[in-house]
């Protein structure tokens, strides 16, 4: 979503966007399209591991428990840190090159090719090591890997994962800023100002990752044995960072997608998201704790604190996503003169992929931020940590959220990239609702089955437990089965559009994606009453789950 | 929400997010309790003993409670002391976690008595949860900590202890049984 202030408006934002990232330098293109390459790779690669493990959790497939686990650590180390990361890396290069006024082409190049290569090769290793013998998570967990053969490697591919994404962040950040000092722009729009945060904060997080990955291949390499750290809080210090950086830039392409879909800025000042978007980089680093809520060794002091911390963590996510509720009804009851409360919605783009990507992204993120706000109160550690209620909700976040909005964006990029307009619109407009049952689905069914006991990374246990949980997990496997589904017809449908889609001409390819044509509501000229009522119902709502929660609490067994 | 209100209802709408703190913080939502791992039946602390230690204590707490009948059943606490404030029990109940069982593997208990466990993993980190029905305790067990739990059962019945924490390749297996008479 671009400032106000900007006086290009007579063009639509989505030509603008495609013009300016077609002319990209072809070197820069080059990098973005490596990027874009490997990171559709690892999604399809994931989302296969995937589709094993619902199938075993549901009970409709039975695999050896050590194969089903070697599945289970290639899974959460496909897609969490290699899909997440490399389409990151792109979706924040785009950013910075595309929105940044004075900007010809990404400064140290070569650096970030580097990093290409150094994440590249952590991938390769890390596919390798867990059918050399490292089952032990994506998480990695130590000591539990002392004496695994491949253990030692598997390590090392997260070294060279965390030195890459050192080595492509720095250009991230050298860009806008070599822009600024050479007097080429006289401020950063918002999306400039928030990529240039969430590359910082990679470079920190970076760190933290050589910090824990470093010093446990070394302990690995040598063999094994006592560990002179605690692995489990450093650990926890650099994931902590790692599942919230996608957030971030999750909000940022809404943001972008919101005004290139619709043609809106946002009808609030520059300074007010550049201070929501900054202040994912205060709250986020005090939290960590609270993934630690059951570690016994932690005291009560630190564990209420980053407890209470945690509460301000969705401050910003509900910021931006009012800002980009209120300036998209004003601009539409402007435009299209709709009354009623709902009337204007029905005029959203709602055939662009793109655009219907972000809108069920928010629908599962509404749920995932409920579910958070409950998870992060230590109170509640006894009853759900553990369980399968954790990955149940996190995936609301991971696949019906983030990688669904990132997949919205890359229907613009990949066509604009590769000069080929986006295969069959219609029905990829259709599948975000489609993910979104599945992750309904899948989520309500593992939460009710995490409350009732299922343990979270036990995949088929020989023991019993309640007796609704075998008919939870069924229902948990076909919500993943319909996520897979979904997930590889997207991945289907992007190769397709790179290797065939019908070839355009610059300002024809993304011609086939609906948008709408809204000018920007002046101040002062319209009020917004939906965007105010769904605020105020998202925070009713928080509360009274919150409060529900509290009554669970109570019932405890004991 | 006009842009000239855009100001107040930033505001507000971060203040109303901040507030929730004060009733949750009053209710006790952000405040742990030392050991809070030990769920909520629990009031103990953790403590520090060696694995090799503890297996030795918990061979004699088998040794103790043998019935040639039933296995290892636990009689009834015969008292209670107080050491520093916190309520100790005499004949606590001990529970040592390996890949991939416990030690004992089952227990017998009595239905509405109070009992302390005093649990830990011998090898790598374990969970030591009970499945009941209406849901599960769930407890996490770290290497070189003693965890310390206080448990009622009310229902006689057979009830699954498990391994919550995946721990390796035999995960699946990982379990145990209390019997409540």
């Amino acid at each position: 979503m671009a400032e106000q202030g900007d006086d290009s408006t007579i063009e639509h934002a989505s030509g603008r966007f495609e013009a300016s990232l077609s002319s990209l330098a072809e070197e820069d293109r080059r990098l973005l399209k490596a990027f874009v390459l490997v990171s559709i790779f690892t999604l399809g690669l994931g989302v296969l591991y995937a589709l094993l493990l619902v199938l075993v959790k549901g009970g409709f497939l039975s695999l050896e428990s050590t194969l089903a686990y070697t599945i289970l650590t290639l899974h959460g180390t496909t897609v969490f840190y290699y899909w997440l990361y490399f389409v990151q890396v792109a979706v924040v290069m785009v950013f910075v090159l595309v929105y940044t006024d004075g900007v010809d082409e990404l400064v140290w190049r070569n650096l970030a090719w580097a990093g290409f290569g150094l994440m590249s090769a952590g991938f390769l290793i890390d596919q390798i090591a867990p059918w050399m013998g490292a089952v032990i998570t994506y998480t990695g967990l130590a000591p539990l890997s002392d004496g695994m053969p491949g253990a030692d490697w598997f390590y090392v591919g997260y070294v060279l994962l965390g030195l890459g994404l050192l080595c492509v962040s720095i250009p991230c950040i050298a860009t806008p800023i070599k822009a600024k000092l050479d007097g080429k722009v006289e401020s950063w729009s918002s999306i400039t100002f928030a990529a240039t945060l969430w590359a910082a904060l990679l470079t920190v997080t970076s760190f933290a990752a050589l910090n824990v990955f470093g010093r446990t291949a070394l302990w690995a390499l040598e063999g094994g044995g006592p560990m002179d750290f605690d692995y489990m809080i450093a650990y926890h210090v650099m994931f902590h960072n790692m599942h919230y950086l996608p957030l971030l830039s999750t909000v940022l392409v809404w943001y972008a997608l919101a005004e290139v879909t619709t043609g809106v800025k946002s009808i609030f000042s520059d300074r007010l998201s550049k201070v929501f978007f900054a202040f994912y980089l205060v709250v986020l680093p005090p939290t960590f704790l609270y993934h630690m809520f059951l570690d016994p060794t932690i005291s009560a002091l630190m564990k209420t604190v980053a407890s209470t911390l945690a509460m301000f963590i969705s401050i910003p996510t509900i910021m931006v996503f009012v800002i980009i509720l209120v300036s998209l009804e004003a601009s539409a009851r402007v435009s299209e003169g709709r009354q009623g409360l709902f009337a204007w919605m029905r005029d959203l783009p709602w055939g662009n992929p793109a655009f219907s990507s972000i809108a069920a992204a928010c629908v599962c993120a509404a749920a995932g931020g409920v579910l958070a706000n409950i998870l992060i109160q230590v109170k509640f550690a006894a009853l759900l940590s553990d369980t399968f209620a954790i990955p149940a909700y996190f995936h609301f976040f991971t696949v019906g959220t983030i990688s669904l909005t990132f997949i919205g964006l890359l229907m613009y990029v990949i066509p604009i990239l590769y000069g080929r307009q986006l295969w069959n619109p219609k029905l990829m407009a259709q599948l975000p609702w489609a993910l979104t049952v599945g992750v309904y689905l899948f989520g309500v069914s593992g939460i009710a089955a995490g409350y009732l006991g299922s343990p979270r990374r036990t995949l088929a246990p020989e023991y019993d437990l309640h007796a609704s949980i075998p008919l939870l997990n069924a229902l948990v496997g076909l919500g993943g089965i319909i996520m897979a589904i979904v997930l590889l017809l997207f991945v289907y449908g992007l190769v397709r559009t790179l290797r065939s889609g019908e070839e355009a001409g610059v300002g024809e390819v993304t011609a086939n994606l609906p948008t709408v044509r809204w000018e920007p509501a002046e101040p002062g000229a319209v009020k917004a009453p939906t965007a105010t009522i769904v605020m105020f119902v998202a925070l009713a709502a928080l509360f009274a789950l919150t409060w529900l929660t509290f009554s669970m609490v109570g019932d405890l067994p004991g | 929400m006009s842009r000239s209100s855009e100001p107040l209802g930033a505001v507000l709408t971060s203040l109303s997010l901040l507030l929730l703190i004060i009733p949750w913080s009053l209710g006790g939502a952000y405040t742990a309790e030392e050991g809070a791992g030990d769920a909520h039946a629990g009031h103990g602390g953790p403590g520090e003993m060696s694995a090799g230690q503890f297996m030795a204590i918990t061979i004699l707490f088998e040794e103790n409670n043998w019935d040639a009948d039933a296995g290892i059943v636990v009689a009834p606490d015969p008292g209670w002391m107080v050491m520093g404030g916190e309520r100790m029990s005499m004949n606590p109940v001990y529970l040592a976690a390996y890949q991939w069982g416990y030690s004992p593997a089952e227990i017998q208990l009595e239905a509405g008595v109070e009992y302390q466990f005093r649990m830990m993993t011998m090898d790598v980190y374990h969970g030591a949860s009970v499945s009941t029905d209406s849901g599960s305790q769930m407890v996490r067990l770290i290497p070189g900590v003693v965890i310390e739990q206080r448990l009622t059962f009310d229902e006689p019945g057979e009830y699954t202890l498990y391994c919550s924490y995946y721990c390796g390749e035999q995960h699946n297996g990982m379990s145990g049984k209390i019997v409540v008479v």
